[in-house]
């Protein structure tokens, strides 16, 4: 059960209003503590979504975003990572449907990529990549945990994808595997990977590897084998994002033929 | 079990070492930090009872009360095998019986009160290796079948059918009281647990037991219905489920068996399916 507690908004010394606290529970625990109503809005849907997607394991959960070009899916497997959804975003504003930001389910029997349905969790740091999306800015800038397993859970925006003009898209068949990575300055560009270097990264992305085991390890290298992999560094998100919206018609009408 | 984690914990040494028993296929080596609860014991309130009923509960809820614990045993463990049976999701889950040979597995998808635990018994003592009494997994990738090898179900009857097999059996050691059911390991039977394997026979155990015991081929599309009719979670899998179905029925043999005693329709299984 979840309950808020909404606070209460004060008007502080010249005039200025201060929004109230905002404190999220889920059964009586603390989830969310802050001043802004989509960022609590956000935790509530993430939460929501790794609820409703924790037992779906009639499919191989994968930590990704996904897009669909022309009725094939382009999935992109990571490690936790903040900027995946700000990369999905521009892919979606630029035309792509969209399927997941930071979870997608694959279909072991049809090979189609299923997304979860919940909106995009845009990290804070990366509104101002898509400045048609009016958000109140924080308030305070928090200091960002620098532990490795907490590096993906930011403060985020509940962005709908069609506040970007683009839409959910239905599920779609594989065409394209972008293992990406993020390294801010650096040259982006693509490159093409395989064999097991790729076999590793995906794996690491399995969300429910204890359940399915070395049959996620036989599905996964059928996949490999079968669609083309690539590696996407990337130094800048516009520019990654331009990259593979050129790259993607080529390659998914290669996979098609 | 299959996709979930559990973890038993009781006040009865004896509840607990009798469980331990018949989840030890199960066992994993690492614990699963996102286990479902299952505990038996004696609350409080009733201590004065006489005698006193154990309660029993898996994840939040109180699922029963029960007095007698070999009852409470036995229902407690159906009630486990049932929940993971209904919750399986990384397979297509049949109601099915399942053995194999060196040439692949035979599913012998049933619904209850069929005979498919006795026939299994039968196969395993004629050679089959086992795979499962009551849920035949297929992988949705490979199409292959997987191991459920839980205890072999057995009521009192069907054990004396099996010579010496009432001497080989560990099932009551430990536990007061003795439970209406016979559990038996694939070695009391002088089996082994198979390995996954490629579905080559479908056998649909049907309900007339008139006359000898016979053997008729039926088609693909009559055998995915009949799966599909024994399909634990098609609910799941819908529209992919039956393509999974299908992908089986497309390699394997597929009949329905009629008549006979369970003791003739376990020769006739291994004489047709061993000998292949």
């Amino acid at each position: 059960m979840f309950s808020a507690d909404l606070g209460e908004d004060r008007i502080i010394r010249g005039g200025k209003r201060l929004a109230g606290k905002r404190v999220l529970y889920f059964n009586g625990v603390q989830i969310y503590r802050g001043r802004l109503d989509d960022e609590m809005a956000a935790k509530l849907v993430s939460f929501c979504r790794d609820l409703a997607t924790k037992n779906a394991n009639e499919f191989v959960r994968i930590r990704a975003g996904a897009v669909t070009f022309a009725g094939g899916a382009v999935i992109f497997p990571s490690m936790p990572e903040p900027h995946l959804p700000a990369l999905v975003s521009l892919l979606v504003r630029a035309g792509s449907g969209y399927l997941g930001d930071e979870e997608v389910h694959v279909d072991p029997v049809l090979w189609k990529i299923h997304g979860t349905g919940v909106p995009i969790l845009l990290d804070e740091d990366d509104l101002g990549l898509l400045p048609e999306l009016t958000r109140e800015a924080n308030p305070r800038r928090r200091r960002r945990d620098s532990r490795p397993e907490t590096q993906a859970l930011t403060p985020r925006r509940l962005v709908a994808p069609q506040e970007l003009g683009g839409r959910f898209a239905d599920p779609a068949p594989l065409r394209w595997i972008v293992l990406p990575e993020f390294t801010p300055g650096a040259d982006t560009r693509l490159e093409a990977l395989g064999g097991s270097g790729a076999l590793f990264q995906i794996v690491r992305s399995v969300l429910n590897l204890n359940t399915w085991g070395d049959r996620a390890l036989l599905f996964l290298r059928e996949l490999l084998d079968t669609v083309p992999t690539s590696r996407l560094v990337v130094g800048s998100l516009p520019g990654a994002s331009e990259l593979v919206l050129e790259a993607a018609p080529r390659i998914m009408e290669e996979v098609s033929q | 079990m299959v996709d979930i984690s559990i973890r038993v914990r009781s006040t009865d040494e004896g509840f607990a070492e009798a469980f331990r028993w018949h989840l030890t296929p199960f066992r994993r080596e690492r614990p699963d930090p996102d286990y479902e609860g299952v505990h038996l014991y004696v609350h409080p309130d009733h201590a004065e009872h006489t005698p006193p009923p154990y309660t029993y509960t898996r994840g939040l809820e109180m699922r029963f009360e029960e007095p007698s614990l070999s009852t409470a045993f036995v229902r407690a463990l159906t009630e486990l095998q049932d929940h993971v049976s209904e919750s399986v999701r990384s397979f297509v889950a049949l109601h099915a019986g399942a053995v194999a040979t060196d040439e692949g597995a035979l599913l012998l998808p049933a619904p209850t009160k069929r005979g498919k635990s006795t026939l299994v018994a039968g196969l395993l003592a004629r050679g089959f290796r086992y795979l499962s009494d009551e849920a035949g997994l297929v992988d949705p990738v490979t199409s292959q079948a997987h191991p459920f090898p839980r205890r072999i179900t057995l009521q009192e009857v069907a054990v004396a059918r099996f010579p010496g097999l009432e001497d080989r059996l560990q099932d009551r050691e430990g536990l007061r009281g003795h439970p209406f059911y016979r559990y038996a390991r694939p070695e009391d039977l002088g089996s082994e647990t198979g390995q996954a394997s490629t579905i080559r026979w479908l056998v649909f155990p049907g309900p007339d037991r008139s006359g000898s015991p016979r053997l008729s081929p039926i088609g693909r599309a009559e055998a995915v219905e009949q799966m599909a009719a024994n399909c634990f979670n098609l609910h799941r899998y819908r529209d992919r489920g039956v393509i999974v179905l299908s992908r089986v029925a497309e390699h394997a043999e597929a009949y329905r068996l009629e008549g006979g005693t369970v003791a003739d329709r376990t020769d006739l299984l291994a004489e047709r399916f061993l000998a292949a």
